[in-house]
Order: structure tokens, then C-alpha cells, then sequence
């Protein structure tokens, strides 16, 4: 399928962001009741205690609540008696803070410690590590467990329900990224002693939904793309039975309030329940909070507008995170919620900040090349009779090593090597592409590059870092560094379309390649 | 493209200027950036509700950083990093995931049955790419950002953005086995 095909498949499937999305507010945030503050060096948590304290909530009215009966729409004395009743408290955070330049790979730091409710400071906690447990190739993640007194590599979809053990996806073969692997294992780790368990093995891709009492909730997908099937393992056995679609708990069916769309999956609760916000955002928005159980039974436990003095989505600000870091454009730290609000204050240590930016290294000026040397050599690209077929190189996979932090480069070429093009499968007759050259570092001295028409006198100009020579000839001074290989881009503009020969000489060797420019413009970009 | 009154000024930091003239030039750089980050958090985020949240929530932090700006910037590209970082942390924290009960159809446009199940396919496969690919996909073929500013927005270059999109087609074969490096 062609680039635009795809193009206008993928936003078919997306469809367009709808033409009622509001506006963000521009500039300094408004001083009103309703509106957010951002403190320098703050962080901000919203949503995220929100919803930590909805489940302390939750878990307490359940247990204290008739199952299966619709609430009449309470006040939310609720939060202030908590509030009395169970704090002070510290809750479990995930710290992610990030810095970035344009054009440079992002530096993030987390840190795992408590924010102190409702005082708002946050320490580190000088033992929050996860290290030394075994952990999946999800991205990183902790929860505090409070029944064990240590972070768990877990979150709170993955964690046990009684939060001594949790789950994980590890890709097979070892070492596998999703890109090469071919199968996939589900373990349970027990996170006092440290074993790893392996539970279930598949050939598609498993995903962990949810653990609860019933057992672990998990998806499989096929590695090349297919339908979603959901799985209930046994995580005492490893048995596994397929599951309904309709056990996904981020489906929710028959919302039972009129003019009510919108709904978010909280999380799960003891005993099996699921808690749900039904009804949107907006300010002044009518919203409720529901348990449903394992029977189905819904009840209310919440209803409000979004927005106002008394919102179930309280807000806190939080001081003693990390100081942002010096030399970047833009930084930012989250706090996330990661585990419960464990009674009482805790004191830990002043979070550690990232380092200011690094002061880009110069570039090392290039070696001076006598071109007129590898210039003498002989172009013996074949001419190609008009009409005749073009032979084009054939497509070679290449292990490319290049240096940390120069971001990622194909896996492909073609050529016989040392010097390889590579970039694009096709070139286009009419306007500028990229072109690239990868060099193995079995050879560390310059490359001349000269490309000509086999099949025509069409002319070329190749441009880049390094020396243009004319007559679509091109030099590049210094290739690869061992053990990283030589990238080199650089801009190829082709007048006519047709076959083409690229020859790259070497002080030692001598390759060329032969590839095909199609008619017409390049796709958009 | 500065405005003109930047230029006017001198200054070299583009948040040198304080008060009410420095929220007026953080609103005129960034005004006609929403509709692209309107686009790219729904495609991050495919529900109407977290992606006006991450729009205003970015804005804000990118409102806070402004200072920090240096005139030479690629604002949207520095604009549109941070949304897509924001965009990132909600899908990774898990805790809500808003989900349209009426499937989402409510919103794509109207397409036959057949045509409706092979977009499903794609669009769970695209929810189901790693944050990175997801992102590099949206900005290529979502947004039709050329890949120098792909590679701005994700940290790379613009090959090594070229590539990360070619991987993420090759893990996207969905319903659509003929996409490969080719795309």
C-alpha cells in the first residue's frame, strides 16, 4: 500500500478530532474558584489523588453499603468525614520529571517516595527502589505495597489484590523487543521472596488487564496484527479459559442515567467490584461515581457537577519535588499516584534533580581529502539499453551500531558493502529526497559517491554534509568510527526517471548498487 | 516566523518579555498551534474529553516553560513535544481510560460495515503500538509533519525518525500486509 493510501486509511480509522473540542485557555491561568494554579518547582496533583482517594473511599463504603442499591445522590460529606477519620496520611507517588531540547532525546528521571495529605510535601523515600524484583518489557512502572512495606515493579492493574504479589509479560525469545519477538509469557512474581513464577506462554503478544479475585485478565493479539482475545489465568494454576469481550472492564455497558456517554474506568476494588465516573468533564457538568459488582449490581455512590466547590476530584498542591534542571526549553514533573495513602507522616529525603543540560561536544573538524585520488578511479557502472529491465541491487539486512544518542538508523541496504545506500526503497524523478549511506566499520577512511543514469543522460545533484565534486559526484570525508558505523544523509535530486548505478570508492574497495527512480514527485514530505 | 514586534524588541529570549506582553506573545505563538495539537492528542488519545484535558494541560506547562524559550525555536515543534508528552503520561498512568459507550462511531464518519471493521482492526492496532511508535505514526501520517520535525517533536533526527515510522508500520500490519518500508 502506498504512502497516501495508508495515509488516508489511518485517518479513517482515527476520524477527525470533533469540531466541539474546546479551546485551551492561553496564558497566565485565571485566580477563580475553579481554576488550576501552577506554582514554579510544584507539581500538581489532580486527577491522579482524585482518584487514589476515590478508591479509599470507594473501598470503605462498599464495605459499609448494601450491595446492589442506587444511593440517593448524597452530598459529598463523605470526603470531609474521610478526610477526619483517615488522615493525616502519605501517599504513594511515581515521580516522572522530564527535560528536553528540541532535536535531542528526552532526559527523564523517576523517583519513587510520598506525598504527605493534606500538608502537600513531598519526600523521597531513600529505600524506593525496584530493582533487585524481576520486572516485564512494559514501560516502568511501581506501586507501593503497604501490606509488604516495599515498591513493587506493578501497577495497580497488575498487582495482586492483596498486594503481596504481581504480574508480568516477559517477550520471548530473551532479549527480544516487540519488534523481533515471537512469543510471549505471562509470570507472577511473589514480591516478599522474589520468586518468579512463569505462568502461561503464548505466541501473541499478552497484555495484563487486570488481576482481581476472579484471577488475572489478560489479551492476547497476534504479533502481525488480528483480533483482541481476552483470557482468564489462574494464578495459582495457569489455567486459562477464554474470556467474553464483555469482560473488559474498560467496556461498560448500559450506563444507567439518561444523556450519560462518557464514562472512565477507575480501577478495580476488594471483593471484585469495579468503579466507574460516568458523565464528562466540562464545568458544571452532572456526574456520577458507581460501584458495579461481580453480579452486576450498580450503586451510586457519588453525585455532583464537575467543576464545583465540593467536586469528588479534589486538587493539592505539592511542594519538595525535585528542582527543575538548568539548560533545557522545557521541564516538567508528574507526580503519579502509586499505591495507597498510608496512615500517618512520612520523612524522607529531598528528591534528587536532573542534571543540567550537557554542553554539546563540537564537531571534530574533518579530515582534509585529496578527491582527485579516488576521483581517478574508474566508473564502471553498466549503461542500461532503453526500455531494457532494470536490475535493481537486491535488499540486505544490516546490524547498524552507531554511536548512543545518534537516534536510529535502517536495518537495510543495498549493495554488496562496505558502503551501502540505504533510506528509501524508491527514489521519484521530481524534487529532493533523502538519501543515506551506511559504511561498515570494518572501513574507517573517506567515500567518494558518484551516481549516474544507466538508462539515460538524466543529471543529478547530490548535496549533504561533506564535498560536492559535481557531475553527481560526492565526497564524504569521514565514514565509520569502530565498533560504530558510518551514517552519512545527504539530498538527492534525480531530473528524469529511470535506472540508476551508485558506485562508492573506497582507498580499498570499490561497490556500487543499482536502484530505480520513479516518475514524478516525491509523497507529501 | 517571529512577530513582528519580537524582532522590534531585540531580545534573544522570546520569554524575556514579562507580564501581560510576554502571555500576549505566548498566545499569539501558540494559538494557531491548538488545532494541530487538538489533532495530535486525539490521535494519541482517541476520546474528545482527554484530549481537551491534555491540550489545556500542556498549554499550561508549555505556558510555564515559555521563558525558557530561545527565539530561534521551532515552536511548534517544541509545542507539540510537550503535548505529546502529556499525552504519553495519561496513557501510561492507567488510573482512567474514557471510553465512548456508544463505540466511536458517534464520532468517525460514516463508513459501510465492511470498510467499519477493517478501521476497528486499525485502530485497536494503532492503540496497541508502543507510545513511540504510536506517536511517530501520528505525526507522519496523522498530522503530515515532514519527518525533520517528527524527529523534533520525538528527540531523534529526521532519519532516525524516518526509521522509527518504518517500524512502526512493519509492527502495524494490520489488515494491511502490503504496507512495509515502501510507506
Amino acid at each position: 500500500m502506498r504512502e497516501e493510501e495508508f495515509r488516508e486509511r489511518l485517518r479513517g480509522a482515527l476520524g477527525e478530532p470533533p469540531a466541539s473540542l474546546g479551546a485551551p485557555m492561553l496564558g497566565r491561568p485565571a485566580s477563580s474558584g475553579a481554576a488550576r494554579t501552577y506554582p514554579r518547582l510544584m507539581g500538581l496533583l489532580a486527577i491522579g489523588v482524585a482518584v487514589l482517594l476515590i478508591l479509599v473511599l470507594v473501598g470503605s463504603r462498599v464495605t459499609l453499603r448494601p450491595r446492589g442499591n442506587v444511593l440517593p445522590a448524597a452530598t459529598p460529606t463523605g470526603v470531609a468525614q474521610l478526610a477526619l477519620d483517615s488522615m493525616p496520611c502519605h501517599l504513594a507517588v511515581y515521580v516522572v520529571q522530564e527535560a528536553d531540547n528540541p532535536g535531542q532525546p528526552s532526559a527523564p528521571a523517576t523517583s519513587l517516595g510520598f506525598v504527605n495529605i493534606p500538608s502537600g510535601t513531598f519526600f523521597a523515600d531513600p529505600r524506593g527502589t525496584v530493582q533487585d524484583l524481576p520486572a516485564g518489557s512494559t514501560p516502568s512502572a511501581a506501586l507501593y505495597s503497604a501490606e509488604l512495606h516495599r515498591w513493587l515493579p506493578a501497577t495497580n492493574r497488575s498487582i495482586s489484590p492483596d498486594h503481596r504479589s504481581y504480574a508480568y509479560v516477559k517477550l520471548t525469545p530473551p532479549g527480544a523487543t516487540f519488534n523481533k519477538a515471537t512469543g510471549s509469557e505471562l509470570h507472577v512474581v511473589d514480591g516478599a521472596t522474589g520468586s518468579d513464577r512463569k505462568l502461561w506462554a503464548s505466541a501473541a503478544d499478552i497484555e495484563v488487564i487486570e488481576w482481581t479475585s476472579s484471577g488475572i485478565l489478560a489479551s492476547t493479539v497476534p504479533w502481525q496484527g488480528g483480533i483482541m482475545s481476552l483470557w482468564l489465568v489462574d494464578p495459582a494454576t495457569g489455567s486459562t479459559t477464554q474470556a467474553p469481550q464483555s469482560a473488559d472492564p474498560t467496556l461498560f455497558k448500559g450506563i444507567p442515567f439518561a444523556g450519560i456517554s462518557n464514562y472512565s474506568y477507575l480501577g478495580p476494588v476488594a471483593e471484585g467490584s469495579r468503579v466507574y465516573r460516568l458523565g464528562g468533564r466540562d464545568a458544571g457538568t452532572t456526574y456520577y461515581v458507581i460501584t458495579v459488582d461481580p453480579a452486576g449490581h450498580v450503586t451510586t455512590i457519588y453525585m455532583g457537577k464537575a467543576g464545583d466547590a465540593t467536586d469528588f476530584d479534589p486538587s493539592f498542591k505539592v511542594s519538595g519535588g525535585p528542582a527543575a534542571p538548568a539548560g533545557y526549553q522545557y521541564s516538567n514533573i508528574t507526580f503519579l499516584p502509586a499505591g495507597p495513602c498510608v496512615p500517618g507522616e512520612f520523612r524522607g529525603v529531598a528528591a534528587t534533580p536532573l542534571p543540567k543540560a550537557p554542553t554539546p561536544s563540537p564537531s571534530p573538524t574533518p579530515p582534509n581529502v585529496d578527491w582527485s585520488v579516488l576521483m581517478a578511479k574508474p566508473l564502471m557502472l553498466p549503461d542500461v539499453a532503453g526500455g531494457a529491465p532494470c536490475n535493481t541491487s537486491s535488499q540486505v539486512s544490516l546490524q547498524v551500531n552507531v554511536r548512543p544518542g545518534s537516534g536510529k538508523w535502517p536495518n537495510y541496504g543495498f549493495g554488496p558493502g562496505p558502503a551501502y545506500l540505504s533510506g528509501q526503497i524508491y527514489w521519484y524523478s521530481a524534487g529532493s529526497q533523502a538519501m543515506l549511506v551506511l559504511v561498515d566499520p570494518k572501513y574507517t577512511g573517506p567515500v567518494l559517491v558518484r551516481v549516474k543514469q544507466l538508462d539515460g543522460t538524466g543529471s543529478i545533484t547530490l548535496t549533504g554534509d561533506g564535498t560536492g565534486l559535481g557531475g553527481g559526484a560526492f565526497g564524504i570525508p569521514q565514514t565509520s568510527s569502530p565498533p560504530y558505523w558510518g551514517t552519512w544523509i545527504g539530498s538527492f535530486t534525480p531530473s528524469a526517471p529511470g535506472c540508476y548505478g551508485i558506485q562508492f570508492d573506497g582507498t580499498s574497495f570499490t561497490d556500487d548498487a543499482v536502484f530505480e527512480v520513479k516518475q514524478g514527485p516525491p509523497p507529501p514530505g | 516566523m517571529l512577530p513582528p514586534r519580537i524582532e522590534k524588541v531585540g531580545v534573544t529570549a522570546l520569554g524575556a518579555l514579562a507580564g501581560a506582553e510576554g502571555d500576549q506573545t505566548f498566545a499569539d505563538l501558540v494559538a494557531p498551534l491548538v488545532p494541530a495539537a487538538q489533532r495530535l492528542a486525539y490521535g494519541m488519545l482517541q476520546n474528545p474529553h482527554d484530549c481537551e484535558d491534555a491540550v489545556q494541560e500542556a498549554t499550561f506547562k508549555a505556558w510555564r516553560a515559555f521563558p525558557r524559550l530561545r527565539a530561534d525555536s521551532n515552536v511548534r515543534a517544541w509545542f507539540l513535544k510537550i503535548v505529546a508528552n502529556e499525552c504519553r503520561q495519561r496513557r501510561r498512568s492507567r488510573w482512567w481510560s474514557i471510553v465512548k459507550v456508544a463505540s466511536v462511531g458517534d464520532d468517525t464518519p460514516s463508513i459501510s460495515s465492511s470498510d467499519g471493521e477493517a478501521a476497528m482492526d486499525l485502530r485497536r492496532a494503532v492503540r496497541r503500538l508502543p507510545d513511540d511508535m504510536r506517536l511517530a505514526i501520528v505525526l507522519r501520517y496523522y498530522l503530515d509533519l515532514p519527518f525533520e520535525e517528527v524527529g523534533s517533536v520525538l528527540g531523534v533526527s529526521g532519519p532516525a525518525a524516518k526509521a522509527r515510522v518504518h517500524r512502526a508500520l512493519v509492527r502495524l500490519r494490520v489488515e494491511i500486509p502490503e504496507v512495509s518500508a515502501d510507506a
